[in-house]
């Protein structure tokens, strides 16, 4: 059941992501780099976890799965593997122990492998799922909600509320919100709390959030802070990613001209923060519109927006990205990895 | 009496182990127990295939139950409510969105990805047991190969031994009873019949030997293929199921990201259709080899008990022999010495 003109593989128009394969030393290169990548950017706790998507991404390289798989998909639009390979990795760690269990015993394997026998597959499994049994791995949709504190002579409670996300894009974000909930009879919880006081979001606002987390974080502060009952007091955005290779995507036209050679590489990571406690609004993100104060109801909620973006590149583009990063009236921070 | 004498100190080479009867049921048991491995293994298989199964009618269930959702927002019913409590001015804050498409669909594709992988790994263990299976038929069938060979030894030396030993009787017969000459016979006569008893047995074990591996090998040549034409089923199935789950992979994010945007379904749809469409065909193959296994693992099963007593029948009777049954043995074994003799005859 296809639209007319659309191919089989296009179910809907434009939702086919771009993707490309690598494989060999190319697909080696490519997961060290993006792990030297990450542990460049240094990233805070407001962006997703480093060492989980250092460690997740370790899981895709070859040295690891001794060629049990035989390429990797990118999405070029991001520039970081597609969904389909995080969740292969995802999938692989959680069921390594039964996995495991199912093997034979490496010296009877090792007794019986020759060169692509089945027995030499089933022993490379068995060193690959060891290797990964323990890998910390990075989020691809999962929500954290903790109590800051409670007031009770405003009955009022105080949460902040961490979603990470591989979003739709082909990029991780992590949204970290402060937001209080008033107790109301007229108001239905969206946060709530069990006698240990541990915290706990309902269905229906880890839906909200989630299907939140693609648009940005003013709009996300603003259709917050209209449920009754809630009060939202900061929305931060930490995206990691894209990353544009000079040998894999092409970058967008304005950063063009900062790609020159194969072994370039442009990583960005972007801070998007609306709070209510920042004292005036600025852009320093080259690639965000302006900030937005002009805002139907930005007034009224009393909140200021501040954008960052910092990039990870090579040694042989910084003079290259300063100037244009001067051109464009920011200040950013630029790690090098070559 | 030179000639039976230099019968006498030949030694014949029997390849392999010796034989007797302790020995030759040691090894039938042995084959029996690889061989019940083999069948357990294949049971345990078959149990392995049934969660499968199971798993993944819970999958369609649940995946109907995402779409029959879906369609019924399609059809703006419960949207429609929505969209009228929406605008009561007391309500209207309150209203929390329902669940995110995007998060469901992805839930669902990370189960279906687990799932194929448990499937992936079922499939080389299948290759595992197919791949040993066929070199327990390689073993087998140099053990036959021994023992037809040690027949043909075994025979040949019968014939020597059984003709020797009728011109001692014969000699001994014409000989004045208590004389020297006479003496010799009579040990001679003793030797020889000693040797033909020792090399008649042989014979027999070797042709029980070789009937029964013979056995064994079709049983296993049964498992083999059985195991076989599975890993060639389930390869297949994997790979289409890894090619549809791929073509989902690419569009299950923007696919909902977009039904949870602007609520559009139509083509939600048709991706849920096409991903319930290759479960569908997953259940009934699934479905498909479970009567399959039935069909073949109890039989192979039953014929390992029968062979049992059959054996079992054999080696007593081999046991139970006696010097009355003697003479009885030395006869039938020189019977099968001469077909022996005139098969390989006819192949040479």
């Amino acid at each position: 059941m296809t639209s007319p003109g659309l191919s089989q593989e296009e179910l809907l128009p434009g939702t086919k992501l771009p993707t490309k394969s690598i494989h060999g030393e190319q697909e080696t290169s490519y997961v060290r780099r993006l792990e030297r990548i990450f542990r460049a950017a240094r990233l805070n706790n407001y962006f997703p976890d480093s060492r989980s998507l250092r460690e997740h991404v370790r899981v895709l390289s070859p040295k690891m799965h001794q060629g049990l798989y035989s390429e990797l998909e990118i999405n070029t639009r991001s520039g970081l593997p597609s969904y389909k390979e995080w969740t292969r990795v995802q999938t692989d760690v959680r069921l390594a122990p039964q996995l495991l269990s199912q093997l034979e015993d490496p010296a009877r394997l090792r007794a019986k492998a020759t060169e692509g026998s089945i027995h030499e597959k089933q022993l490379k499994k068995h060193s690959y799922y060891t290797a990964i049994a323990k890998t910390r791995l990075a989020q691809l949709g999962g929500m954290q909600v903790t109590l800051r504190r409670v007031e009770p002579a405003q009955k009022t409670a105080y949460f902040c509320v961490v979603l990470d996300k591989l979003e739709a894009s082909g990029l991780f974000v992590r949204y970290t919100i402060d937001l209080h909930q008033r107790a109301s009879v007229w108001s239905k919880e969206v946060l709530t709390l069990d006698e240990a006081e541990a915290a706990q979001e309902t269905e229906s606002f880890k839906a909200l959030i989630y299907k939140f987390a693609s648009l940005d974080a003013e709009l996300t502060f603003i259709k917050l802070g209209q449920l009754g009952g809630l009060g939202v007091e900061r929305v931060v955005k930490g995206t990691v990613g894209p990353i544009y290779w000079g040998d894999l995507n092409v970058a967008p036209a304005p950063l063009a001209s900062l790609m020159s050679a194969p072994e370039h590489v442009l990583a960005m990571f972007s801070y998007h923060l609306v709070s209510l406690d920042v004292a005036e609004s600025k852009n320093n993100d080259p690639l965000a519109p302006g900030t937005s104060g002009a805002r139907a109801g930005a007034a009224k909620l009393g909140y200021q927006v501040f954008k960052d973006r910092k990039f990870v590149i090579h040694p042989q583009q910084r003079a290259a990205l300063t100037q244009w990063l001067g051109e464009r009236g920011t200040k950013n921070l630029v790690y090098t990895v070559s | 009496m030179s000639g039976a004498s230099e019968i006498l100190t030949r030694k014949v080479s029997y390849s392999g182990a010796g034989i007797s009867v302790r020995a030759l049921e040691e090894d039938i048991q042995e084959e029996r127990s690889v061989q019940n491995r083999h069948v357990r293994e294949l049971q345990n298989l078959r149990g392995q295939n049934e969660s499968l199964q199971t798993a993944l009618t819970e999958e369609i269930a649940k995946l109907k139950t995402l779409a029959d959702e879906l369609h019924r927002e399609r059809k703006g019913a419960r949207f429609g409510l929505r969209r009228l409590l929406a605008k009561l001015p007391f309500a209207k804050d309150r209203i929390l969105s329902h669940r995110s498409v995007e998060n469901l669909l992805r839930q669902q594709y990370e189960l279906s990805a687990q799932r194929l992988k448990e499937a992936t790994e079922f499939a080389d263990r299948l290759s595992v047991a197919k791949a040993e299976l066929y070199d327990e038929l390689e073993r087998q069938g140099a053990r036959i190969v021994e023992s037809v060979q040690n027949s043909k030894l075994a025979a040949t030396r019968v014939l020597e031994l059984s003709s020797a030993l009728d011109d001692a009787r014969m000699e001994l017969a014409g000989a004045d009873h208590g004389t020297v000459r006479a003496r010799e016979l009579e040990v001679l006569v003793d030797k020889l019949e000693r040797d033909l008893g020792e090399h008649s047995a042989r014979l027999k074990l070797y042709e029980t030997a070789e009937e029964r591996i013979d056995r064994l090998r079709d049983n296993t040549r049964q498992l083999a293929k059985t195991i076989s034409q599975l890993s060639t089923d389930m390869a297949f199935y994997i790979t289409t199921a890894s090619e549809k789950l791929d073509l989902i992979a690419g569009q299950i994010q923007a696919v909902g990201a977009a039904a949870d945007a602007s609520l559009v379904l139509l083509e939600l749809q048709s991706s849920l259709d096409s991903l319930t469409d290759s479960i569908n065909h997953t259940t009934r193959f699934v479905s498909e080899t479970q009567a399959y296994f039935r069909e073949n693992v109890d039989r192979m099963v039953e014929n390992l008990q029968l062979y049992d007593k059959e054996t079992e029948q054999v080696l007593a009777k081999n046991l139970a022999m006696n010097e009355l049954d003697k003479e009885l043995r030395m006869a039938e074994a020189l019977t099968m010495a001469i077909a022996t003799q005139e098969r390989e005859g006819g192949t040479e």
